[in-house]
């Protein structure tokens, strides 16, 4: 058990990152709650040690919550108010689908590392993480864990998902969105490579509270191309054919249009207060995984 | 294009015509001198299978084709030819393939045997060269057709090289210099045209060769003409390779070949007669039954006419007469045989009525009544003449001798003297007509005379003896007439406008008389003079020759008319009028005003029986005598070609080199930095 464990955290996470991660989740900061009591003091006034203020007593409140010694002082009966603490539910939302088969080292590897390193950051933090497949839909959604001792089940459940299928980011949003019944911080990692209506399912998920990161994971060459001549490209998702000359003309009509795509990532996070950030699959996770605490917009 | 298969020498060849210049009229048929090569053409079929069957595209797996398929679209929108450009190997490899398979066909043009650096194209412009033939169906000139292949020949030639056009008519003339403009050359082309002339080939190709000579490269002279040569070595000896290409076929032909016209008298009226005398030659394979008419110039009627059955190959004297009133004389005479054939030119001919049948003799000496009796007894023994005596002082008074009158002079040599020829005898020392007359001879002995001249024709003067003779020096040996052993005694001062004759001895200081030579030479001068008078030109009035006339010697401004009734140039001087050219047969008028006005017809007529002869033609026998020279008929196939093998392996090799190039290049590379895209579009996304 102790040796599947310690594989599966080095397949994952190497010590060296973990080190890293357990500097940089301290500085991890979460704009949403999820209601259960937990380590991250909460906007709402709650029932934590942390005195916040006093109030006048109103009938009907709680008289366990009278400041008798300031009622002694003052002859006022006040309730004396305390901040509330929540915990926060981080949802790592994996791109499961074949796109991410893709580079070497492959997108959906990068994308496991880095859910695996938010998951580590948030169950070292107390907080529960859970791991949600997205393909046309949910594919797979984990039961969420809490603490250290849920590490393991959530690299297992990370180190056994294959991608596989289409993708419908969209769709998954809106069911994550419909299912959740409190917001949390909502890690999307993928490549975005969907032509599915993304841009309103995550407007959707933002009014519903959730704190959303979009993480995109891009292997180099659908950066800078390194083609040449006739080629039949071939959809990992879908086996469509298109075939395309690889010229100047071509890569540079490519490379607008992927520079577009980045760019309406770059809007939508921006407008919804969003982190955007994205990764090359050869570039150190432990860059992005700070561009991402630090609520980076690439 | 134009595929045109015809069988010769038992192998199929194949013309193709018009790619390199027009087909129909002026383009230069292409020959394929291997068309098996062509089979090659078939693999065309493969390859194009091969491109439509191979999978000619790698096939690479990608994350998502989503932004290739959109990129792919904003390429389609720019640039519309993307697909085509996509095919570039297919075009680049169907095309090599294309000229590989024409180069091993050996395609060819026809006509390298006319091809050279330089190449003077000579036209005979002769009047046989007006016959009718048949060019594409229809009625055609030969000269039309002889310009049809000279522009072909043009069309064919090959770049770079140059072009001068060359019209051989009884003079050579240069159409155009050096050319190599071929649009200018076939402009030139059109304004040749036959003459009714006799040709002369040989001047032409002696100008050619001079034009050409000078200059480097190949040489050509190509002579376009129907075969029909007047000087049939014309061609002999030429330095330049020369080649004829003969068009027209063989067609019968029957012409005037000759005319002479003269007064005579009748032989029961005894009154002057007007006889004409011509021959008239049958060229055809076939017998012709002809008449022949005569009538005066501007009249309808005609003056006489023969029926005359003339067999193949024969030539036919025909004797026609009329007798004139004195307003006949000096009119034109037209001669017509008739039904008319392909070459109308010699189925007419021209002369003039004489005037009058007795020559007028103006005998001039300082006492005309101590003229010498032997010189006036000559003269009246012929009974066509009539003597008029007068004194030397009168011969330069107007109306005294007549414009073709025949002059004697005795013992003076005055500078101008009207009238006809002229005979001038014991002159005083001097000069004399350019014969400077010297020392008195004492008995000198004739030793030689010029037996070919006309005016010594069939006399000798063996055993005359002359008593006493002055020495004549004339300018020239060719101008002695009677030579001594002193000296010459006898000398031809003939000028452009008449005939004359200098006898440097009184005929009575002489026992010449007493011989029948002194008669027959007195004889001989006037019917010298009788001649020119009834034509009125000191030259051969022939078509093609300057035409000399001779006018008063007063007169000064002549304008003549052509038989076309075009205005002649024409220039005098001394009373002779010169017309440099004469191309057309017919009667030329001349008339002048100052001070005396007064006209004249003079005719001028073709007469060549080897113009006329149409049927005769220049073979290969003819010019393998003459060495460098290559015989063929027009339109046939020539001996070499102008092969464009190599041009088209050439390009074939051009085009495998830019598929290599094609294939193997390296792609340019674009601004590709994501970072900072240029107006990045929107993903193209489906509806929620």
């Amino acid at each position: 058990m102790q040796e599947a464990r310690s594989e599966l955290a080095s397949k994952l996470l190497d010590p060296k990152f973990v080190r890293e991660l357990e500097v940089l989740r301290r500085r991890l900061e979460v704009r949403a709650r999820s209601g259960a009591s937990g380590e991250h003091a909460a906007r709402r006034r709650g029932g934590s040690a942390e005195f916040q203020e006093h109030r006048p007593y109103s009938p009907g409140d709680d008289l366990r919550r009278i400041d008798w010694a300031a009622y002694a002082r003052t002859d006022e009966p006040v309730l004396k108010l305390f901040r509330a603490e929540e915990d926060v539910i981080v949802r790592l939302v994996i791109d499961a689908s074949a796109s991410l088969d893709f580079g070497t080292p492959s997108k959906f590897e990068a994308a496991t590392r880095l859910a695996a390193a938010f998951g580590y950051m948030a169950l070292a933090s107390s907080e529960r993480a859970q791991v949600v497949a997205a393909g046309e839909g949910i594919v797979r959604e984990e039961t969420p864990v809490r603490g250290r001792n849920g590490l393991l089940a959530l690299l297992r459940s990370l180190a056994t998902m294959t991608p596989r299928g289409g993708t419908d980011l969209s769709r998954a949003l809106e069911t994550i969105v419909r299912k959740s019944k409190r917001p949390g911080m909502l890690l999307v990692v993928s490549d975005f490579f969907d032509s599915g209506p993304l841009t309103t399912a995550l407007g959707r998920v933002v009014a519903a509270g959730h704190d959303v990161s979009l993480v995109q994971i891009v292997a180099p060459e659908e950066i800078e191309p390194a083609y040449d001549g006739d080629w039949a490209l071939e959809d990992a998702e879908t086996g469509a054919i298109v075939e395309v000359t690889m010229d100047a003309t071509a890569l540079e009509a490519y490379a607008l249009r992927f520079a577009g795509l980045c760019e309406e990532l770059r809007q939508v996070a921006r407008r919804h207060r969003a982190t955007y950030v994205r990764a090359r699959t050869d570039e150190p996770l432990e860059g992005v995984v700070r561009r991402i605490v630090s609520r980076s917009i690439d | 294009m134009v595929l045109e298969f015809s069988r010769s020498f038992g192998c199929v060849e194949t013309n193709l015509y018009g790619m390199f210049a027009s087909a129909s009229s002026s383009g230069a048929p292409l020959d394929f001198l291997a068309p098996k090569g062509l089979a090659l053409l078939g693999l065309l079929v493969p390859l194009i299978l091969l491109y439509i069957l191979k999978v000619r595209r790698k096939r690479l797996r990608v994350a998502s084709t989503w932004l290739w398929a959109s990129a792919k679209r904003d390429l389609i929108a720019r640039s519309p030819w993307k697909k085509l450009i996509a095919q570039v190997p297919l075009v680049l490899q169907a095309l090599a393939l294309l000229l590989l398979g024409l180069a091993l066909a050996r395609p060819a043009t026809r006509g390298r045997a006319i091809m050279g650096d330089h190449v003077a194209i000579i036209i005979d412009a002769s009047a046989s060269m007006s016959a009718e033939n048949v060019l594409n169906d229809k009625p055609a000139t030969r000269i039309e057709i002889a310009r049809h292949v000279a522009k072909n020949i043009l069309s064919a030639m090959s770049p770079g090289s140059d072009a001068m056009l060359l019209e051989a008519g009884r003079e050579a003339r240069v159409v155009t210099p050096l050319d190599r403009d071929v649009v200018r050359l076939k402009a030139a082309l059109d304004s040749v045209r036959a003459h009714d002339v006799e040709g002369d080939l040989g001047a032409a190709v002696a100008l050619a060769v001079d034009r050409l000579k000078q200059l480097g490269g190949s040489r050509r002279i190509v002579i376009v003409t129907d075969g029909n040569l007047a000087t049939p070595k014309a061609l002999d000896g030429v330095l330049l390779p020369v080649e004829v290409i003969t068009v027209g076929g063989p067609i019968d032909n029957a012409g005037i070949v000759r005319v002479d016209v003269r007064s005579g008298i009748e032989p029961t009226l005894k009154r002057e007669q007007v006889q004409a005398f011509l021959v008239v030659a049958n060229f055809g394979s076939s017998p012709r039954e002809l008449y022949v008419t005569m009538r005066e110039d501007n009249a309808s009627d005609v003056l006489a006419s023969r029926k005359i059955l003339v067999g193949p190959g024969e030539r036919q004297p025909v004797l026609l007469d009329f007798l004139p009133a004195p307003g006949d004389y000096r009119r034109g005479l037209i001669f017509d045989i008739a039904p008319h054939d392909k070459m109308a030119v010699d189925d007419t001919a021209y002369a003039r009525v004489p005037a009058g049948d007795k020559l007028p003799v103006v005998y001039a000496a300082p006492d005309p009544e101590k003229a010498s009796p032997w010189i006036e007894r000559a003269i009246v023994s012929d009974p066509a003449t009539t003597l008029k005596k007068v004194a030397l002082g009168e011969l330069a008074n107007p109306g005294v001798v007549e414009m073709d009158a025949f002059v004697v002079v005795e013992s003076a040599c005055p500078s101008a003297v009207s009238g006809g020829d002229l005979l001038v005898l014991a002159p005083p020392p001097g000069p004399c007509f350019g014969t400077l007359v010297g020392r008195t001879l004492e008995h000198p002995a004739i030793t030689s005379w010029e037996s070919g001249d006309p005016r010594m024709r069939f006399l000798s003067l063996d055993g005359v003896s002359i008593a006493r003779a002055t020495a004549l020096a004339p300018e020239g040996p060719t101008q002695e007439l009677i030579r001594t052993r002193e000296g010459t005694v006898a000398t031809d001062i003939s000028t452009p406008t008449r005939t004359a004759t200098l006898v440097g001895f009184d005929v009575g200081d002489s026992d010449w008389p007493l011989k029948a030579s002194f008669v027959l030479f007195m004889r001989n001068l006037l019917e010298q003079a009788r001649i020119h008078r009834a034509f009125g030109v000191t030259g051969p009035a022939r078509a093609g020759e300057p035409l000399r006339v001779r006018l008063p010697a007063s007169a000064k401004d002549v304008e003549v008319v052509g038989p076309t009734g075009d205005k002649l140039e024409a220039s005098i001087r001394a009373g002779l009028a010169v017309v440099p050219e004469t191309s057309k047969v017919g009667l030329y008028k001349f008339a002048w005003t100052d001070p005396e006005a007064g006209s004249m017809v003079v005719p001028a007529n073709l007469t060549s029986a080897a113009e006329s002869n149409v049927t005769t033609t220049i073979t290969t026998a003819d010019a393998a005598k003459s060495g460098s020279v290559e015989v063929r008929a027009a339109g046939n196939e020539p001996d070499a070609h102008n092969e464009w093998t190599w041009v088209l392996a050439l390009c074939a090799l051009g085009f495998v080199l830019a598929d290599v190039w094609y294939v193997t290049r390296r792609p340019r590379q674009a601004n590709i930095d994501a970072a900072v895209p240029r107006k990045p579009p929107a993903p193209e996304r489906r509806a929620a």
